[in-house]
């Protein structure tokens, strides 16, 4: 995996307030620098929210890219209605998108729309328990940490890859032009997202060839402005935690947000404990997309314009766009196009007998460490410290208590 | 080559419950058995954890990997069980309306434990129970 959230070492004080929020332990600080531990990071943006020296650099693809395709495409992320209370403010977002030289936007409603069609059919198939998450950061928790659980994983790819197969087809008819001479961008409302695209999560290839950051692109406001814009209402609703509660006829969905309540689910899913439920639907961040850390809005506000937003379109047109794309795309494409696997970047050896060597020293170490868990060494806690010892990152010099004793 | 873990369980401590297995998962990943054995144990200890929990007055969770062979066992201070058999008997349960209330004590402890284990023993006498489980590492 390449380095792609970079930290400016000029920035980096070194306060550890990074290392304390990730929910993975995957950062350490190194000679006074945060450093990040590629495998075992699970892109949900702690880090970058808790750093209060901006220290954490995250950088979208150039403008300059979108001269390599004959038509660019711009796809919104379904957050997007979380910014606006009505078709003539979404105007306005796509004006400035056509200024930055998009030919063409598109957003992600008519997609959610459909997949909550074809979860239903899914779901009609078993018994089983099923994880939904269009959320990277939850894939990739249960990659990490509930392996086994991966069979349960409802396996549909994110909506906007789905939504890039989609809006290619459309367009290379409208445009009459080959499906490489499109160029597809999308705008990422989180981290999650974004390296989800730049890692080919599941997938060989991405669909989508450019990733800008909803927060680079709209720093200014948005004037309102008529435009044409058709929206699926019945998607716009998966923006925020809760979308699939109303599907009432089933009575057995858990809705959870923020990555440590996901986590707690998914333990209870794994101990056998929610046998009777038939869907998880979780997000990392807290209210659901609309709490992706590249957001501009506020994410209570966000719940309350999505509302205003849906109030004032109606279904009808929402079911004529459903209706027409329903079949554009071939089964196979909806889902992911390889299974995902269990990731193990915790284990101390290949051996077992190594292992548990390992494990021995680490508990020795930690008899010796004061237990306090200050943080202080770079470590997370001090069993992180004595594993890093273990593996030869750290030494016990650096724990600070140890040294103020002597 | 072998390695022990061991966990006081408190009586009572329903904020706490169940952290001694989340903590048994994270070593036994670390250690590196297969997610499948894994689910296994941790299902068992968290059922053994539980039982401490609700029906004892404290106890200890000891974990111990040894050559191919891991045990896990949950020592409690009493009062007991009455009844083995109808204690293994799926969906009885002596826990208390409040206990139940909390999502806890359906009666599938001890049968978890056995449908999850290679060997499975268990122990009752007034001063305390002592349940034994096995698994092989293949
Ligand atoms: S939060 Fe992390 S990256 Fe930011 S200054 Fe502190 S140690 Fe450095
Ligand atoms: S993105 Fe999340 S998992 Fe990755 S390093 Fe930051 S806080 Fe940790």
């Amino acid at each position: 995996m390449k380095h792609i959230v970079d930290i400016h070492v000029d920035r980096c004080i070194g306060c550890t307030r990074c290392m304390r929020a990730c929910p993975t332990e995957a950062i350490r600080i190194k000679n006074g620098k945060a450093h990040l531990l590629n495998e075992r990071c699970i892109f949900c943006g702690n880090c970058i929210i808790n750093c209060h020296k901006s220290a954490y650099k995250v950088s979208g693809d150039s403008f300059a890219n979108l001269n390599k395709h004959k038509i660019s495409i711009v796809i919104l992320p379904i957050s997007i209605f979380g910014m606006v209370t009505s078709m003539e403010e979404l105007g306005g977002i796509y004006q400035i998108l056509y200024n930055y030289g998009f030919d063409e936007v598109y957003d992600l409603s008519l997609v959610t729309a459909l997949l909550k069609e074809k979860i239903n059919e899914f779901l009609k198939r078993d018994d089983k328990t099923y994880i939904l998450s269009q959320c990277p950061s939850v894939i990739r928790l249960i990659q990490l940490k509930y392996p086994s659980l991966l069979p349960n994983l409802l396996p549909f790819d994110f909506p906007f890859e789905i939504g890039a197969k989609l809006v290619r087809k459309i367009a290379s008819e409208k445009y009459q032009v080959k499906e490489e001479d499109i160029g597809i961008s999308y705008v990422s409302e989180c981290l999650s997202n974004f390296i989800a695209i730049k890692e080919q999560l599941g997938k060989s290839q991405s669909s989508i060839d450019n990733v800008f950051l909803l927060n680079d692109l709209f720093r200014n406001s948005i004037e309102s402005k008529d435009m044409e814009i058709q929206v699926a209402k019945k998607g716009v609703q998966f923006a925020k935690v809760g979308t699939f509660d109303c599907m009432t006829s089933l009575h057995k969905v858990i809705s959870v947000d923020g990555i440590k309540q996901v986590d707690e689910v998914l333990e209870k899913v794994y101990l056998n404990k929610l046998t009777n439920i038939k869907l998880i639907e979780a997000y990392s961040c807290i209210g659901g997309c609309v709490g992706g850390n590249f957001t501009l809005e506020n994410t209570y506000v966000s719940k309350w314009k999505i509302n205003q937003f849906c109030d004032k379109i109606d279904d009808g047109s929402s079911d004529k766009l459903v209706k027409r794309y329903r079949g554009l795309l071939k089964d196979q494409e909806w889902f992911f196009e390889n299974a995902l696997k269990p990731q193990a970047p915790y284990k101390l050896s290949d051996d077992l007998n190594q292992s548990i060597i390992k494990m021995n020293k680490i508990n020795e170490i930690l008899k010796q460490l004061p237990n306090i868990d200050c943080c202080a060494c770079g470590s997370p806690s001090c069993r992180a410290l004595a594993e890093d010892v273990v593996n030869q990152v750290k030494t016990i010099n650096d724990c600070c208590m140890l040294k103020k004793e002597e | 080559m072998n390695i022990k873990f061991e966990f006081d369980i408190y009586h009572d401590d329903y904020q706490r419950a169940g952290s001694a297995s989340s903590e048994i998962k994270k070593y036994l990943a670390q250690i590196g058995l297969s997610p499948k054995l894994i689910r296994k144990i941790v299902i068992s200890s968290y059922e053994a954890e539980m039982n401490v929990v609700i029906h004892s007055f404290g106890g200890k969770l000891k974990i111990e990997i040894e050559d191919n062979h891991i045990s896990l066992t949950s020592v409690d201070t009493g009062p007991g069980i009455e009844n083995i058999d109808l204690a293994l008997t799926e969906g009885y349960s002596t826990a208390s309306q409040k206990v139940r209330e909390m999502g806890f004590g359906a009666g599938m402890g001890l049968p978890n434990m056995k449908k999850n284990s290679d060997t499975f023993e268990i122990e009752s006498s007034p001063k305390g129970s002592i349940v034994k489980l096995s698994w092989v590492i293949v």
